[in-house]
């Protein structure tokens, strides 16, 4: 493998674009689980999250001349795999959307957000693994992005605002109605 | 991995992350050893990049191809084939031309060996003009296909054998190159007949002919 696991990510894409296939394998590696519980977490099936992740991959692997290393690997990845959802939600017969909310619920749902659960609670949460699934399935695509991007692919709010192509303010938006929502949705379900 | 560091301490939710970290998550063999071998089949197929000279390629080709036969078209339709078709006649001329004398010149040959044979080798005699149309008739290919020919293998062996383009097979007998050397005499090509016989007598030094090196 040489020095690649000492590499950053754009060094290993542009060893692997420039014919080093070992490259990728350490960047593959790196990046693997992350991609997979995000494709897993935003279609709430794993059969359709590991064709759309092989997908994801492959067109990594075609695309490797057209990788710019002056932009973050995880940001063109996730982008990737972003518009392999939209095109699953499209097959689907359904476009991403984001969901307005007004204010009244706005200051509900961070009153609810401000209660931290209790050790019993996640303990029973990770036991119960397909509430997690249904309680982000239930969240609006573009706060469950924002969200799945933030907490699985480890991104800063500037990278998510790259990845989805809009500005930060909306993702710390998004960002807050999907936590408040989401820490209601696991409370009404444990 | 994560930059969770900045200020947005509200959007940094310790449960939520610690739901996702529990998530028992692996990717299955299966799917690694797909995309592993797809990223190294890539990298065993891939044409090498294409060079300036590469991407103008087909261009250069039609324009060699346009080239060359602006150049060479004019050639090969005039130069050539009009030299061709005029040796060719040339050739033909001097066949026929050769294929006349030929018939006389073997004539007074025959009578100089008969003469010879028969008395002293000395050429005195001279063939009867009567001897001329039989002579003649052999050079017909019925005549010349009959291995029972009546008249003497002597003779037969002067019928006259059209030439050819192997120009050295004349040289394998010496009755066969005298006579070429007198048909390139009847055809005013006296250098080339001097030194064929010069050749001739070269090889064959005690060959007795009364023939005399020709002279210009």
């Amino acid at each position: 493998m040489g020095d690649y696991p000492s590499m950053d990510d754009a060094q290993l894409m542009q060893a692997y674009a420039g014919g080093n296939a070992d490259a990728f394998e350490v960047l593959y590696g790196r990046h693997k689980r992350a991609l997979l519980q995000y494709m897993i977490n935003s279609c709430g099936s794993e059969s359709i999250a590991s064709e759309m992740f092989q997908d994801v991959w492959l067109r990594v692997v075609n695309g490797r001349d057209t990788y710019q290393p002056q932009s973050p690997f995880n940001a063109w990845l996730f982008r990737i795999a972003r518009h392999r959802l939209i095109d699953h939600y499209r097959t689907q017969g359904r476009a991403p959307k984001m969901e307005n909310i007004d204010d009244e619920n706005q200051k509900n749902i961070f009153q609810l957000a401000l209660s931290p659960l209790t050790p019993e609670q996640l303990a029973s949460i990770n036991q119960r693994e397909n509430e997690l699934y249904n309680a982000l399935q239930q969240l609006p695509d573009v706060q469950r992005e924002a969200i799945l991007l933030r907490h699985i692919a480890g991104m800063s709010i500037a990278e998510i605002a790259m990845v989805v192509e809009t500005g930060t303010e909306t993702i710390k938006s998004r960002l807050r109605y999907a936590i408040s929502k989401l820490r209601t949705l696991l409370e009404v379900l444990t | 991995m994560s930059n969770k560091s900045d200020a947005n301490y509200e959007l940094n939710d310790r449960d939520i992350a610690a739901l996702f970290d529990g998530q028992k998550i692996s990717v299955p063999e299966s799917l690694d050893d797909i995309i592993l071998a797809a990223s190294r089949q890539v990298q065993t197929v891939t044409p090498p990049p294409k060079t300036s000279l590469n991407k103008y390629s087909p261009w250069f080709a039609i324009a060699a191809v346009l080239v060359l036969a602006v150049i060479i078209g004019p050639l090969v339709l005039n130069a050539p084939t009009s030299e061709f078709q005029e040796s060719r006649r040339l050739k033909n001329q001097e066949i026929n031309i050769n294929e006349k004398m030929l018939i006389s010149q073997d004539i007074s040959m025959e009578s100089d060996e008969e003469a010879a044979e028969s008395v002293d080798m000395t050429p005195t005699a001279k063939i009867s003009p009567d001897k001329a149309p039989a002579l003649m008739a052999l050079t017909s290919p019925g005549v010349k296909a009959a291995s029972r020919s009546p008249l003497p293998s002597s003779v037969v062996s002067l019928v006259p054998q059209p030439l050819n383009d192997n120009e050295l097979e004349y040289r394998k007998m010496p009755e066969s190159w005298l006579r070429t050397i007198n048909n390139l005499v009847a055809a005013k090509q006296l250098s080339k007949a001097q030194a064929e016989y010069d050749l001739f007598r070269k090889n064959h030094p005690n060959y007795r002919t009364n023939f005399v090196r020709p002279e210009q």
